[in-house]
């Protein structure tokens, strides 16, 4: 640690070792109880989930360029996108954030040794491998041809391995919810002294806001899929219309879940943006206390709007209209989000450094992913809108150009501290733009094959749509090369990276204290709280590559 | 593993064997611990509210069902159910005073009590199902009502002053949301015996003491639950008529 | 892979798309023809959307610009201070989007409004969805499996699904709803575009979800047709049914398909009742049980019913059985059937007694 000059530099452990090479073999990493590495392991998972999820999207957009179907038959194809959005969601998306980086920065930021329960984390994380296995045995098993949604009663009659599909959504339910509750404790009573909540770093008030939906709303899913599983195996007839039951009852279950669920997907994404947009405009987040609440409106307004999901399934007006209200209302708080992070660049001294570039790309797509939201939002517009490829096109914004986006920027923000390697810079912005023009290229069009009359989840096509479609798929493939790229020079730098030092971004919250890598117990003491964001100890070493912490006074 | 890297920690920390490395004081320890098993209740509250919706979903658009189907069940069954995991629930809040006032045999024998109660549960449990099942009372598809079922319907109905039937009405759609909520009911039963187990196993290892009592008052917090959850399916599904 | 189906499809598109009948039905770069009375209002809410997105995009985007060019980190810029909150501006920024957000809700409900009241007394059309075809049944009896509209008239239709949940799209005229098994759902529509529009299945249906597609015809009037005819000017859809109108093609095509009944005995035309309207999937002839109760030996019989009453099978007993299913239900057996309102006219109902009786000798 000779590199670093700072007076944190006694964050080292005596025997210069840290919690990546503290011990070694597989089972010191199986049973580990040490958030970092059950981090790292999650990052590992979800990233392998990416690149599966990924691939079955490249076979949709395969299937897609020609109007009959380039590759597969219809039942194939049915398979290709449910899978594709499976994994995507239960796999990537929904544990992405919380699980890699919740897990490794969560503690410490809050300058704490460890997350309230150690063990039930680690058990959280076994639950996630346990679910991705069943996933992996319905792949296995007949795959799985109901859409991600499950609806009945098509599920119910489907001859493919839903069972096993339901039982993993099941199991990962469990795992979000005791992520959730780990970092709910975390947050409440792990605080170091001095840390008030409103000196928190958003990062922790955005994780916490995300925890809060996951224990409160997963079990609902879990209940759901529960019924879904008996109903299919016993023909209990809860769903089934033949039995007096009701197939639109499982909708309004799934979505209680499934639409808190898109929060769960989006605070976190939103938490990782509020570090970079500070760090890297060298400003505290412009209305700090504001941004803060709005995490929490969102997770709660997240709640009340499930039936903007089923405007055309036949659920009175009347309850149209509260749901739309409501869905209008949580465009608020979002709204000021991102006017309060652009705010936040003014007459900061902005580096575009690579976590920056996905920032700034998700500021954007984040910005046109909300705004086609209200089209939907909007009941009159949705009728004409709802399951067509502009929905598609719509969340795949939210989902992928907002929250892909902040996940690589968090990555690529946390990764030195992680691991201890510079990545090339270079190759990682070449990355960031491939995948913002690839992006780009294949989901706009699809707003306008939505309104122009595309329906979603179709194997084929009319050939009036060619053109588009083609420059979808064009746009894919140049997205998964920039994905590609990107995860080669991660992992490229793990072995040929320059050493990083402890804060190579000029980063004012409590994880760049501690050394790089953090040791096994992350503080030899705990740190001292600082006035939030305030980067004015932080002065840049030409040398070294790192801000080391200063002495000056904040007035300088 | 973390155990064995300690070599730059607890130089400057007392630490008491039960206070886990991470936590500072016991305090610590204890409120995280409270407020986790509180979380876990929530959610569990959540987990069932799924099936309640279900249930006045149904009753709602099959009223005549539900009266109908609640003649069927047993009423003094489930009354004495009730009253078991009532006292099961007394027993278990008194261990877990006896594990604050460290009276280790309290603690021991009032667990056993509890444990007791939660088998004589199950296995009432199991006498009521057995007989549903024989007589043809089931879910969905496999509704399928012995004439058996209908003359113990039409005993019930006369006690009760009404008509009796020639025909066992059909009450498919109540049996799927009895058997899907006592049985989920059921399965918590089960995984209270286990946690109550651990936690007998852990006492007599002498585990427990007036600071460090969390297991059992989690364990109990969650038994508490389960048997309240009980106190609403009992009227919900036997008594309302 | 259905592809004379397809191609057929993709020929009258074609057709709409590059010989429109007038300037009004042609395509936008957002949208389809706005072929029915819906379509404008629809395609107002979007653009009001649009342009507010439009704008607010670019204003972002825009600062977002400028404050890169301006604060970006160089040589003689290193930041400076500034506020680090500012409630006016807050505010402003709260309240500018919720008074937009607000017109956008309003306008959004009156439009469903719109396309959710159904018009009492409109003609109506029965939308029979199933893996993975779509049924029209007429008034009249007459089914088709491509839609056809008279213009300028509100056509309602009672929509119901045989399996799963179905929905019913048609972009042209800007109306979508889900077909649910167990219940009936209603839209409606007015064309006012004569021409060939599709019709899609949205809601995922299973393996030919992308195949459950057919053609909509909106007829011109036969005023149009008069008046184009009178001018010597060729109609332009000669070969299609556009150069007929609706009432010409409905009397046409009805005649042929009624017509199948003609010169048959009464019990003739219910056997062919049982097997065309499938009522053998469930119901067999020769005292074996399916789905529901065998007919043989049926009529006159008393029957158990759940709930403990008994029925006698009679004229009234046949026609309650068939147009609500669910109001008497034997005993042992599930209430699965759907009503067959709409399907089985007078006729055919008067030869499903016969055949009844028929099948009781």
């Amino acid at each position: 640690m000779e590199t670093t000059i700072d007076h944190t530099a006694d964050n080292a452990q005596s025997d210069g070792k840290n919690y990546l090479n503290q011990t070694s073999g597989i089972l010191s990493w199986i049973f580990t109880l040490d958030h970092k590495r059950i981090g790292v392991m999650y990052l590992v998972g979800v990233t392998l989930s990416l690149l599966l999820g990924g691939l079955f999207a490249l076979l949709v957009r395969l299937q897609l360029w020609s109007p009959d179907g380039l590759l597969v038959d219809n039942s194939t194809y049915n398979q290709f996108f449910t899978l594709h959005g499976a994994v995507m969601v239960f796999l990537f998306v929904i544990p992405g954030i919380p699980g890699a980086l919740g897990n490794f920065v969560l503690p410490l930021m809050l300058g704490a040794k460890d997350v309230a329960f150690p063990k039930i984390n680690l058990f959280s994380f076994w639950l996630w491998s346990f679910g991705a296995i069943f996933f992996i045995v319905t792949l296995a098993t007949g795959g799985l041809d109901t859409g991600w949604t499950f609806y009945t009663p098509y599920s119910v009659q489907s001859s493919t391995a839903v069972l096993s599909a339901t039982m993993g959504a099941f199991i990962l339910g469990f795992s979000s919810i005791f992520t959730g509750l780990n970092f709910i404790v975390t947050t409440h009573r792990m605080r170091p002294k001095g840390m008030g909540w409103f000196q928190m770093p958003l990062f922790i008030w955005g994780i916490y806001a995300t925890a809060i939906i996951q224990v409160l709303a997963t079990p609902v899913l879990g209940i759901t899929l529960l019924m879904l599983f008996v109903e299919k195996q016993t023909g209990l007839g809860i769903f089934d219309a033949a039995q007096g039951g009701d197939p639109v009852l499982f909708q309004h279950f799934f979505w209680f879940y499934s639409h808190p669920a898109v929060y769960i997907m989006i605070l976190p994404a939103m938490a990782v943006i509020s570090e970079l947009m500070a760090t890297f405009s060298r400003k505290i987040i412009f209305g700090y206390t504001l941004v803060a609440y709005s995490s929490i409106a969102i997770a709660l307004f997240g709640f009340l709007v499930w039936g903007h999901h089923m405007f055309t399934s036949g659920q009175s007006a009347w309850a149209g209209l509260v749901f739309s209200t409501l869905t209008f209302s949580i465009s608020i708080p979002s709204a000021i989000k991102v006017f309060n992070w652009l705010s936040t660049m003014y007459k900061g001294s902005v580096r575009l450094d690579t976590p920056m570039w996905y920032a700034l790309a998700f500021l954007f797509m984040f910005t046109i992913g909300g705004l086609t939201g209200m089209f939907l939002g909007s009941m009159g517009a949705d009728v004409h809108l709802h399951d067509t490829y502009f929905v598609v096109s719509h969340f795949h914004y939210v989902m992928v150009g907002s929250i892909m986006f902040a996940f690589f920027g968090g990555v690529h923000y946390w990764w030195p501290k992680m691991f201890g390697v510079m990545y090339n810079k270079f190759s990682a912005k070449l990355a960031c733009a491939l995948i913002f023009i690839g992006f780009n290229t294949t989901f706009f069009p699809q707003f306008m094959l939505g309104s122009r009359g595309m329906p979603r989840r179709y194997a084929s096509y009319l050939p009036e749509f060619t053109e588009l479609h083609q420059v979808s798929t064009v746009g894919a493939f140049i997205l998964g090369l920039g994905v590609a790229v990107a995860v080669i020079g991660l992992i490229w730098s793990l072995f040929a990276g320059k050493k990083a030092p402890q804060n190579p971004w000029g980063g004012s919250t409590m994880e760049w204290e501690t050394a790089t890598p953090p040791i096994t117990f992350n503080f030899n003491e705990t740190p001292v709280t600082k006035p939030i964001y305030d980067h004015s100890g932080l002065v840049y070493n030409e040398a070294t590559g790192n801000w080391d912490r200063v002495e000056a006074p904040s007035e300088a | 593993m973390s155990a064995t890297a300690t070599n730059t920690h607890d130089e400057h920390h007392d630490h008491p064997e039960w206070l886990a490395h991470h936590f500072d004081t016991p305090e610590q320890q204890f409120e995280a611990g409270k407020f986790g098993i509180w979380l876990f209740l929530v959610t569990e509250v959540l987990f069932f509210s799924g099936l309640f919706c279900a249930y006045i979903y149904f009753r709602s658009h099959h009223p005549e069902m539900f009266k109908n189907a609640s003649f069927l069940l047993d009423t003094n069954m489930g009354a004495i159910n009730t009253a078991v995991l009532l006292l099961s629930s007394f027993t278990m809040a008194t261990a877990v005073r006896m594990a604050q006032t460290e009276n280790q045999k309290g603690l021991i024998l009032n667990l056993w009590i509890t444990l007791a109660c939660a088998f004589g549960f199950l296995v009432i449990k199991f006498f009521e199902y057995s007989h549903k099942l024989h007589v043809g009372l089931k879910w969905g598809d496999a509704w399928s009502p012995t004439p058996q079922a209908l003359s113990e319907f039409n005993e019930k109905l006369a006690a009760a002053g009404q008509p009796t039937v020639e025909v066992m009405p059909d009450l498919h759609n109540f049996f799927s949301v009895y058997y899907c909520m006592t049985g989920l009911h059921g399965i918590h039963v089960v995984l209270g015996i286990v946690a109550i187990g651990w936690v007998l196993a852990r006492a007599y290892r002498g585990h427990f003491n007036r600071y460090y009592f969390t297991a059992v008052d989690a364990t109990g917090l969650y038994w508490h639950l389960v048997d309240l959850i009980w106190i609403f399916l009992f009227p919900l599904m036997y008594l309302i008529r | 892979m259905n592809l004379p189906l397809l191609s057929s499809l993709a020929l009258a598109a074609q057709q709409v798309v590059s010989a429109p009948l007038d300037e009004g039905a042609t395509g936008t770069f957002w949208f389809p023809p706005q072929a029915s009375t819906l379509a404008p209002e629809t395609d107002w809410v979007f653009y009001y959307v649009y342009w507010i997105s439009v704008v607010f995009t670019s204003i972002i985007v825009g600062v977002m610009i400028f404050f890169l060019l301006r604060y970006r980190h160089r040589k003689g810029w290193d930041g400076e201070k500034s506020a680090s909150h500012g409630l006016a501006l807050e505010i402003t920024w709260s309240v500018i989007p919720f008074l937009l957000t607000t017109v956008m809700w309003w306008k959004g409900y009156e439009t469903f409004m719109v396309s959710n009241t159904v018009p009492d007394n409109a003609f109506t059309i029965q939308v029979k969805a199933s893996q993975w075809t779509w049924d029209f049944v007429y008034p009249n009896g007459l089914e088709t499996k491509e839609l056809h509209l008279p213009p300028d008239e509100p056509v309602t239709f009672v929509m119901q699904s045989k399996d799963v949940i179905h929905s019913f799209w048609i972009p042209a005229f800007r109306v979508k709803k889900d077909i649910v098994p167990g219940r009936y759902t209603k839209t409606w529509a007015e064309a006012t575009e004569p021409g060939i529009y599709t019709l899609f299945c949205t809601e995922y249906c299973g393996m030919d979800h992308s195949e459950m597609l057919t053609s909509v015809v909106v007829h011109a009037s036969q005023e149009t047709i008069d008046t184009m005819r009178a001018g010597g000017e060729q109609f332009k859809y000669g070969k299609s049914a556009l150069g007929t109108s609706f009432e010409d093609w409905y009397e046409a095509a009805s005649k042929d398909f009624l017509a199948k009944y003609e010169g048959k005995e009464p019990w003739e035309i219910g056997e062919m009742v049982y097997t065309g309207r499938a009522c053998n999937a469930c119901h067999t002839l020769d005292g074996s049980v399916l789905v529901g109760p065998s007919w043989k030996g049926a009529w006159g019989t008393e029957r158990q019913l759940e709930g403990g009453a008994t029925a006698v099978f009679d004229e009234n007993y046949v026609r309650e059985s068939i147009y609500d299913p669910s109001a008497k239900i034997v005993a042992g057996f599930p209430a699965t059937m759907t009503t067959y309102t709409g399907l089985v006219d007078d006729q055919e109902l008067d030869g499903l007694i016969a055949f009844f009786k028929k099948l009781a000798e």
